[in-house]
């Protein structure tokens, strides 16, 4: 009973909360919802005075959100799994066979995080060049994962030595391969941790425009932000239709949030126990 | 694609590793010199595990960031038929004694930085110990405190800048309301640059929060417990047992905080372009204009590596105090 | 034995890689061929075009995104009209274009033909002998004909053609006719009266000038023409070119007539950071009178759906003669390297984007309507632009941002933009320039 009290303020205060914390993203909307001329000729944060919904319709169609949508969906689904794999393997590897370099192999990794892109434009265009991959998805992708690993490693060694050793001992003493013991008992522990990381790696790679910049540049291959970004121009930006691509653009992302949040929520705990 | 794989490799080891051990047995004369090889191959299985994270690292972001650290030797405009002469640490000095904007761009990524790991954290760390709590209605909550992160910098940069906007902004707006002058959020030199950190807080503290969550879901219940039978109070049992034994998520946010904020770029680049009189610039965005607008491949690759040195210098130590605690 | 294993394991590991990679070609070409002729399909023609000589040849065009649906047509037509003549147009957004050029320059993957500005910001690819010098070509085909003389002047960088001008753009004052009108404001045709009209406005509780200061180059067009005004052609151009030292007391005058009108509020409340395609919106609001914008504007103007009647247009009173007005031009360079066939192709597509013809079938499309060409075509529904037309006929000077060198370019933003936040006096900004100007020559 004496709860009470404390819970009802305990809701008023994060319902503001989470109301203030929307404001931008209510600008997103409106603005979204305007025409050019309403949105320069009233406030930035009027509401508008006339409703176009017929903007998501034109971004989807004109603005051909609907193939950059596609594309980035394509480019997503094979790298986040292949990447995941690739970077759990690793962390394997580091982590759970008694790895007499960890430290130096674990640092070595992580640093690829301070690498701005930028620096590593040129010799990346030199390569993709020569393999004969610009202007393709194999080539992004395998940049992606590239890039993609450190933060990976980043998580997965982390989760992973959380992991009890007695599992370990447990399940090679039933017979389990290194393999075995990676596929079957790691991963399985570690979901949490995967889940977390395809929704960070799905943000990451959908939201990525830099490279997808510089590496593709056939129209029916660009990915959604570099779709986004054209509404920019020299000279003026269509804000309302952009608004529009990147309300759009949110929805899927939206999306593999809502599926895999539950599961990180379940919990690590039981998963160990059981 | 996970499941099916890890059905034909069991099928694949079933095959292999039975005739093999048949004929070790057999061959008794090669018995010590197969367990040295057995002794090589432990120590080498890690790198097998690692071989394509490593192969695809070496190629797309060590192997690159090498060829930076090379060129930063030189004095470049990146075409490689054009003069290219080597000037040792000529960049360096460059950059140390007389671009005043790479000296303003180095303090402004140390103050980001700082600002970022003791605003950042807190703050996210508050935000997942109370979305932790079970009360209705927290999974909205969390998805309304982790929306920003799903939009892309560019984005938000753009709204920011609107509710900055010094005439017909919100911010102002409002606080015209209270008859209070208005405010120039970005074009006070003093100002912008946490005007944009704002930003960026507001964009990036949900992920850390999602972090922290993850984190406090691997704590089991018992310590609590045990710490209720002892009569400890919410706040001690917060000190004593969930800090402690948050420290691997530290160790992540800590990471992802650190490098996200050395390497501040776009937000930066959309909101004010490094100004007002390049009061905002960091070494993200100096390195950008330095090889783009002024062709100064060289310069910018000295920039970078700066950056990688800096990092180093802060995380290094961080990490391996980390790894020694999480032993004892 | 566990070495075999391995290995095993790690052969299945990259088959596993290849093969998601191979699923990920095949998915993406399969698209490209449906959709249309693809990237891969044209790169093999392009092979090919080497040794067929004259039969097909493939351009690869790079350009800003924005201009993507005024080429879509033109390109069709061109294809048409020059069978065996494939255009292949790859578009990104501004800043992804500039880094696209140059990480291709460094990588040597450029395309055939390519969107540039001129002076300073395009010459890059000129100095590194990466783009044709068409000044033969331009002599064989009639250039001093077709295109007008300021438009050819502007391509030209240190004794080369370096592109086909596309645009070419004048910048001069647009003012609110309406406002003008209602304070009995008079189009002011000297520097004096200018001042006075500003501070008419700002009595008038309108703000004289709306400027987006973020980048610097918006406020630069101002500090231009008032470098204009103190120094007249002849010293401002040697000061342009370093010839002069920037110790000057015509740029201690300019910096403090800056300062001067930024302290009595001719411009917008915190302009220094907004962004320059902002600053319309206080012109459409009547919250400010004046904007210094090119011949672009027109097309803003109609996409913003503002009254085309209430807009006016005027040069900057410089005082001198010529009166000239701040300009640039937009080019397509062509690829040094490529083969011969390949560049007569780049600059044939080149010359007909502009072509009397095409523009006259477009009209409609432009977002900045072309005005390289003589006797071009004038427009009802963009009447400015022929004003600006005009206006650059009587003079012009390259753009500081084009005609500076790009490091000092950016010195010079810094120098108008902390005197404008205070953190540096006129004098302070006239040693600062000085000696950027002296150490980078």
């Amino acid at each position: 009973m004496k709860k009470q009290p404390a819970r009802v303020l305990f809701y008023i205060f994060i319902i503001t909360f989470g109301l203030v914390w929307l404001i931008p993203v209510f600008f997103l909307t409106i603005t979204a919802l305007k025409s050019n001329g309403d949105l320069f000729s009233n406030p930035l944060y009027a509401l508008p005075s006339k409703y176009h919904f017929e903007n998501f319709i034109e971004a989807f169609n004109e603005g051909n959100m609907i193939v950059y949508m596609r594309n980035s969906a394509f480019i997503s689904i094979i790298k986040v799994p292949l990447g995941i794999l690739v970077a759990a393997l690793a962390a394997f590897g580091l982590t759970r066979l008694s790895f007499k370099w960890e430290k130096p192999f674990y640092i070595f990794f992580i640093l690829g995080m301070t690498i701005p892109f930028q620096a590593c434009l040129v010799p990346l265009v030199i390569m993709l060049t020569k393999a004969n991959l610009m202007n393709t998805y194999v080539g992004l992708i395998f940049i992606y994962i590239g890039f993609g690993i450190p933060f990976a490693m980043l998580i997965l060694t982390g989760f992973f030595k959380g992991i009890p050793r007695e599992l370990d001992d447990a399940a090679r003493i039933d017979g389990c391969s290194d393999l075995g013991l990676f596929f079957r008992i790691i991963l399985p522990v570690a979901k949490p941790a995967i889940a977390t990381l395809i929704i960070m790696d799905f943000l990451a790679t959908w939201n990525e425009f830099l490279l997808a910049q510089i590496f593709i540049s056939s129209d029916n291959l660009k990915t959604v932000t570099t779709g986004i970004m054209s509404f920019t121009g020299e000279y003026s930006t269509d804000y309302p239709l952009m608004m529009s691509g990147v309300l759009l653009s949110v929805l899927p992302v939206l999306l593999v949030y809502i599926i895999f949040q539950k599961h990180f929520v379940k919990g690590l705990g039981g998963a160990v126990k059981g | 694609m996970g499941q099916e794989s890890n059905q034909v490799d069991t099928s694949l080891e079933l095959n292999t590793e039975r005739p093999l051990e048949v004929k070790k047995n057999n061959n008794l004369k090669l018995e010590i010199k197969s367990q040295r090889r057995l002794k090589l191959q432990r120590s080498l299985k890690p790198f097998y595990f690692m071989a394509p994270a490593l192969f695809i690292y070496l190629m797309v972001v060590a192997g690159p960031a090498f060829y930076t650290m090379y060129l930063s030797f030189f004095e470049t405009n990146g075409i490689n038929a054009a003069g290219k002469v080597f000037i040792g640490l000529g960049n360096y000095i460059e950059l140390f004694t007389n671009d005043s904007v790479f000296i303003t761009s180095l303090k402004n990524n140390i103050i980001w930085t700082v600002c970022s790991l003791a605003f950042n954290l807190t703050f996210a760390l508050m935000l997942a110990l109370m979305l932790n709590r079970s009360f209705k209605g927290r999974t909205i909550f969390r998805a309304v405190f982790y929306f920003p992160f799903i939009l892309s910098n560019i984005v938000v940069a753009m709204i920011w800048v609107w509710l900055y906007h010094p005439n017909i902004g919100l911010f102002n707006e409002i606080l015209s309301v209270f008859a209070i002058e208005p405010v120039g959020w970005l074009s006070n030199p003093d100002l912008a640059l946490f005007s944009v950190f704002a930003a960026s807080s507001w964009q990036h503290v949900g992920s850390s929060m999602i972090i922290f969550l993850a984190g406090l879901q691997t704590i089991p219940n018992e310590p609590y417990e045990s710490a209720k039978v002892d009569g400890a109070n919410r706040i001690q049992a917060l000190w004593y047992i969930t800090l402690p034994l948050l420290r691997e998520t530290y160790i992540i946010v800590f990471a992802t905080t650190l490098f996200y904020s050395m390497r501040v770029f776009d937000i930066i680049y959309a909101m004010t372009g490094g100004g007002p009189s390049q009061s905002t610039q960091v070494l993200g965005s100096w390195m950008y204009y330095q090889t783009f607008n002024h062709n100064n491949v060289g310069i910018g690759s000295a920039i970078s590596v700066i950056l990688l040195i800096v990092v180093m210098a802060v995380a290094i130590p961080y990490i391996l105090w980390q790894q020694k605690k999480s032993h004892v | 034995m566990k070495k075999n294993l391995l290995s095993l394991l790690l052969v299945f590991a990259t088959i596993l890689v290849l093969t998601a990679c191979n699923s990920g070609t095949s998915g993406d070409q399969s698209d490209g061929v449906d959709q249309s002729s693809g990237s891969n399909s044209s790169d093999q023609s392009s092979d090919s075009g080497n040794d067929n000589g004259s039969e097909s040849v493939t351009v690869e065009f790079w350009t800003l995104d924005d201009d993507k649906p005024m080429y879509e047509p033109i390109i069709e037509d061109f294809e048409n009209e020059n069978s065996g003549i494939t255009i292949n147009m790859s578009t990104r957004a501004v800043d992804a274009h500039k880094e696209g050029l140059k990480v291709a320059a460094s990588s040597g993957t450029l395309p055939t033909v390519w969107f540039n500005w001129g002076g300073t910001l395009g010459s890059f690819y000129p100095e590194n002998g990466l783009t044709l010098d068409l000044t033969e070509y331009a002599e064989a085909n009639d250039w001093s004909e077709k295109y007008q003389e300021a438009a050819v002047n502007l391509v030209e960088y240190e004794g080369q053609l370096t592109g086909v001008p596309t645009s070419l753009n004048g910048l001069a004052i647009f003012y609110r006719k309406d406002i003008f009108e209602e304070q009995g404001i008079e189009v002011p045709t000297t520097f004096d009266e200018f001042e006075s009209v500003m501070a008419t406005l700002k009595d008038n509780g309108v703000t004289p000038i709306s400027v987006g200061g973020k980048f610097g180059w918006h406020t630069m067009r101002f500090t231009e023409v008032v470098l204009e005004h103190f120094a007249g052609p002849e010293l401002k151009d040697s000061l342009i070119n370093i010839d002069e030292s920037w110790d000057n007391e015509v740029v201690l005058k300019t910096y403090e007539k800056l300062n001067e009108w930024n302290e009595k509020g001719y411009f917008p409340n915190g302009f220094i950071t907004t962004d320059p395609s902002e600053a319309k919106i206080p012109f459409y609001s009547g919250d400010a009178a004046m904007v210094l914008e090119g011949p672009w504007f027109d097309s803003n103007i109609i996409a913003d759906e503002f009254d085309m009647d209430k807009v006016g247009v005027f040069a900057f009173p410089t005082e001198h003669n010529p009166q000239r007005v701040s300009s640039f031009v937009e080019m397509l360079q062509i690829n040094g390297s490529a083969t011969e066939a390949e560049q007569e192709a780049a600059v044939k597509f080149a010359e007909y984007v502009t072509a009397p013809e095409v523009v006259e079938k477009y009209q409609d499309g432009y977002r900045n309507f072309p005005l390289p060409r003589k006797n071009g075509l004038i427009l009802e529904s963009t009447p400015h632009v022929a004003d600006i037309n005009e206006l650059m006929s009587e003079g012009n000077f390259l753009i500081t941002d084009q005609a500076l060198p790009q490091e000092l370019v950016t010195k010079f933003f810094e120098a108008q933009d902390k005197i404008i936040t205070g953190e540096m006096t006129p004098e302070e900004a006239v040693d600062f320039m000085a000696e950027s100007a002296e150490e980078f020559k």
